[in-house]
């Protein structure tokens, strides 16, 4: 497993100093981590009215995967169980999504809560049901699940709803009046502040006692036991977490893209949030933005280069990315972020 | 050292037990009592079968046979999760930290049990669930002071030495606030100022935060210093069982540490 970057850890730890004693011209790592943020989040705020629509449109994908990715996150950087089950989930939140838009015509935006809180309970209970499987053994159950999704959807029996091998429209509401913006940009703004709700969740919830139960269990689960940690139901109240996260992302992305099809839920599609989850680091929160980013655009990026070779060279890129940054971006990032220190507090 | 006051009712005691592991016989009809209040010194040579009842009183381990009661009653049908809120604390012989946390993150997460903040709290932030956050965190920072950890407060516990991560551990299970401790081999690989500094430590424990304590050590001075009570181990079962006076003048003793020469 690659180097866990964990977030209850203040990154200069090991000099054992906490983090508000050390100012970098004049501010502290707390003070630098909010103004890294909002400038962040102004990127964010005028991307859309820089780029045209189907940027915009990719950058709103690469939202939706990056809360995926967090779930993923939660599941494996911070409680060690490794998911290769997630397209599942996903699929899970955007059938979901779909069936009670495309049938039941309910508002599309009161089927995203309702696809997270099925993806939570179906991730519980699944989570239950492995919590006594680990490593590569709990790869290989989950991988289960997501060979087994596309054909499931494919079957007669459930064909009424989900529509078969062909799918199912789903149309997204229109832009609320009252706001000058287009569809692409209602729905990156849409997808941001999910984004941005559930990044500040996450963080909470990994800096509290639950975060702590779950790294504890992923450290050392007999010692996390005998803390008074009942790890199963952590497992599986994880797991269940973790689905929600997927369920919600996928959701949003029938919403946005308007169409669900069996075979956009293959079990590519979790190498694929497993891929941004390791590129973006584990355990690191910020990271699944940047690992979104990656697997939504070096793809495409590939295939500019060389239609027929597109992903021989997306492999040699992810071998690279790999071997420039073995613990992911945000290890990446907190080593240039010491070294800058260093320079500049000399 | 003062005449304490033991009280005569057993608050943790062993029936019978027994253990195997394949062919071997790690504990052989083990019985003894702890009382309220004590220090208990667990010793043996290698491989008598310390540790593995330390495992069993802490549910990691089932016994084959024989019972344990706490408090009078039998923990055996309780999950493992369950005896830090009976009050059951431990430190492990190679230590059991979580390595990637901090060490105040390490602690806090000795008062799980008596927390409890859900997910869905801690996720939205609530304000109950922020203000038992902080509570633990000050309960976790004063154990750090006690026992001189607060220089290395933030530090990730596998950068520390040997010596101060069991120090970690030590403040972990205090933290969660236990009736009994279970310390497995607190002195291995501590040297000879450490470990007269862990003596004090031990004794002053017990005073403060009222416990009982059962030590397994192989520092046979530590343990005749501070125990009031010492059983003794040999190939899984027990050959001794008094006052450190008596153990160290126990013909049976004698031999299963000096040999028949």
């Amino acid at each position: 497993m690659p180097e866990v970057e964990n977030h209850a850890v203040h990154p200069d730890s090991k000099s054992g100093v906490p983090e508000s004693s050390s100012k970098t011209i004049g501010l502290t790592d707390v003070e630098w981590r909010r103004l890294a943020f909002v400038l962040s989040l102004s990127f964010a705020v005028i991307l859309p009215f820089v780029f045209e629509g189907f940027t915009t449109f990719q950058f709103t994908l690469a939202g939706i995967y990056a809360i995926a990715i967090l779930g993923l996150n939660l599941l494996s950087g911070f409680n060690g169980q490794i998911s290769l089950g997630h397209s599942t989930f996903y699929g899970i939140g955007a059938y979901t999504s779909a069936i009670m838009i495309n049938q039941l015509e309910v508002p599309a935006y009161w089927t995203i809560p309702a696809a997270a809180l099925i993806c939570l309970s179906f991730g519980f209970i699944f989570g239950l049901t492995v919590t006594r499987l680990e490593g590569l053994y709990l790869a290989l159950a989950t991988f289960a699940l997501a060979i087994a999704t596309p054909q499931i959807l494919k079957s007669k029996h459930v064909e009424q709803w989900t529509g078969g091998v062909q799918g199912l429209d789903v149309y997204k509401p229109d832009v609320p009046q009252a706001l000058p913006l287009e569809a692409d940009q209602w729905w990156y703004f849409v997808v941001l502040g999910i984004l941005l709700l559930m990044l500040w969740c996450t963080k909470n919830l990994v800096n509290s006692r639950s975060g702590r139960a779950m790294i504890a269990i992923r450290d050392n689960p007999i010692a996390a036991r005998s803390m008074g940690i009942n790890t199963s139901l952590y497992k599986a109240l994880t797991f269940g977490c973790s689905g929600l996260y997927a369920g919600t992302a996928g959701a949003l992305s029938a919403i946005v893209i308007e169409y669900v099809a069996p075979d956009s839920f293959t079990f590519v599609l979790s190498f694929f949030f497993l891929t941004g989850m390791v590129i973006g680091g584990m355990a690191s929160i910020p990271g699944v933005i940047f690992g979104a980013l990656f697997v939504l655009f070096l793809p495409n990026f590939a295939e500019d280069f060389s239609k027929n070779l597109a992903y021989a060279i997306f492999g040699i890129l992810l071998i690279a990315t790999v071997y420039a940054m073995p613990s992911g971006s945000a290890g990446l990032f907190s080593a240039i972020l010491t070294r800058l220190k260093q320079k500049l507090n000399q | 050292m003062k005449q304490r006051e033991i009280h005569k009712f057993p608050l943790l005691s062993v029936s019978d037990v027994t253990v195997r592991f394949g062919g071997i016989t790690a504990l052989d009809k083990v019985s003894f009592e702890i009382s309220k209040g004590s220090i208990c010194g667990l010793i043996g040579p290698n491989g008598a079968g310390k540790t593995t009842l330390f495992n069993c009183m802490s549910r990691i381990y089932d016994p084959d046979r024989g019972d344990i009661f706490f408090e009078g009653q039998s923990i055996l049908s309780l999950p493992t999760y369950k005896m830090s809120s009976l009050g059951m604390g431990r430190t492990f012989q190679n230590l059991a930290l979580f390595p990637t946390m901090s060490v105040l993150n390490n602690v806090m997460t000795g008062g799980h049990h008596y927390t409890k903040s859900d997910y869905l709290s801690n996720a939205l932030g609530l304000s109950w669930a922020r203000k038992e956050n902080r509570q633990a965190r000050e309960a976790a920072m004063n154990l750090i002071d006690y026992l001189d950890l607060s220089p290395m407060m933030h530090s990730r516990v596998s950068t520390l030495p040997f010596g101060t991560q069991k120090r970690v551990e030590l403040a972990r299970a205090l933290a969660s606030r236990p009736k009994i401790l279970l310390l497995d081999e607190p002195a291995g690989g501590l040297n000879h100022d450490e470990i007269e500094e862990l003596k004090e430590l031990i004794l002053k424990i017990r005073e403060k935060l009222n416990l009982t304590i059962l030590l397994v050590e192989h520092h046979m001075n530590l343990v005749m210093q501070v125990s009031e009570q010492v059983a003794v181990l040999n190939f899984g079962k027990k050959i001794a069982d008094g006052t450190p006076t008596q153990i160290q003048r126990h013909p049976e003793v004698i031999e299963a540490y000096l040999g028949t020469g």
